[in-house]
């Protein structure tokens, strides 16, 4: 088994809400510096970016996870990650279909860059992201289960956007495999406050918007980094194992 | 949810099958679903097996908690 550091949401400058240093190198340089060598790119309801961070990671001892943070119509952020941008793309188009089609106004919300692997302006995109899909919670897990993805319930705990916020507890007709928490809850403290999340194998994430924002406290003892041992590695089955580990 | 007092009407766009959980939980008097969005059949469902009755209108909340004022309804005092 080997040991992998992760920090599984982070967007780019894709993102309106990201800073214009969340380019392809800096994130590879930036996770690399803090021992980090797994990490996702999760931009909101777009993949458009995430070819060019697996290219910067090329040759480098990182493994780049294709996904995006989609919205669910019940305002629900959720990280859904793959294997290959094959299957991310596969997403994109339900995704797409999804989307009110709103244009992005710059002003108000901020620039949408797709880029290239060294950072370089290739477009903007025009469709508005920070907004819902008209995706349920419950077909936008199906979606992505089927592709083969994990789909993991972002920062649930927050006012905005989290599932315990916005729909109280996990529906229990979803098999949801892991929860995600912020930063700025202690994951000792979810038992007490938070006791319908106690029994889910919880990630903690930066929720990457700036280079400062990484976290490096998700531990993976695992075969390889892929989706699947991700998965055994949340459940503690077959030797692979999960941890949010401290720095003191 | 935890803004609902019992025997409340609960006025949202949210049409998740959860919201059913919550009426039950606080014993609220109905839940209406605003701008038409729809509930699923699981939602139905569970509305049906716990007696919650849920009512919809195309109206968005605004307007619905507006009509529900002039028909004498009152908040709780805070």
């Amino acid at each position: 088994m080997k040991t992998f550091l992760a920090e599984l949401h982070i967007h780019t400058v894709l993102s309106p809400c990201a800073s214009v240093e969340m380019i392809p190198p800096l994130i590879v340089r930036t996770a690399l510096d803090m021992g980090i060598n797994l990490i996702a790119i999760t931009d909101h309801n777009s993949g458009k970016n995430a070819a060019a961070v697996i290219k910067a990671a090329q040759s480098k001892e990182l493994t780049v996870l294709p996904g995006m943070e989609l919205q669910t119509r019940e305002d629900v952020h959720v990280l859904c990650l793959f294997d290959t941008l094959e299957q991310l793309d596969s997403l994109q188009i339900l995704v797409d279909q999804s989307l009110p089609n709103i244009k992005n106004n710059i002003e108000f919300y901020g620039e949408q860059f797709i880029v290239d692997h060294t950072g370089e302006f290739i477009q903007r995109e025009s469709q508005l992201l920070l907004t819902s899909t008209n995706l349920s919670f419950e077909d936008a897990f199906k979606a992505v289960n089927g592709l083969g993805g994990l789909f993991i319930p972002a920062h649930v705990t927050r006012q905005a956007f989290g599932l315990i916020t916005h729909l109280g507890f996990v529906p229990p007709d979803v098999p949801i495999e892991a929860l995600e928490i912020s930063r700025h809850i202690d994951i000792q403290k979810i038992n007490e406050s938070f006791p319908q999340i106690k029994d889910f194998p919880i990630i903690q994430s930066g929720d990457v918007h700036y280079l400062d924002d990484f976290l490096s406290v998700n531990q993976f003892k695992m075969k390889k980094p892929s989706i699947l041992e991700i998965k055994l590695a949340l459940q503690n089955t077959k030797d692979r194992h999960f941890e949010v580990i401290h720095h003191n | 949810m935890t803004g609902a007092t019992p025997e409340g009407i609960w006025v949202t766009l949210m049409a998740h099958s959860n919201i059913i959980a919550v009426a039950a939980l606080l014993d609220l008097s109905a839940v209406i679903i605003t701008e038409e969005a729809q509930p699923d059949q699981n939602t139905l469902a569970k509305a049906n097996e716990k007696d919650v009755i849920l009512l919809s209108t195309p109206h968005d909340n605004f307007h619905t908690i507006g009509s529900l004022w002039e028909l004498g309804v009152r908040a709780q005092e805070e």
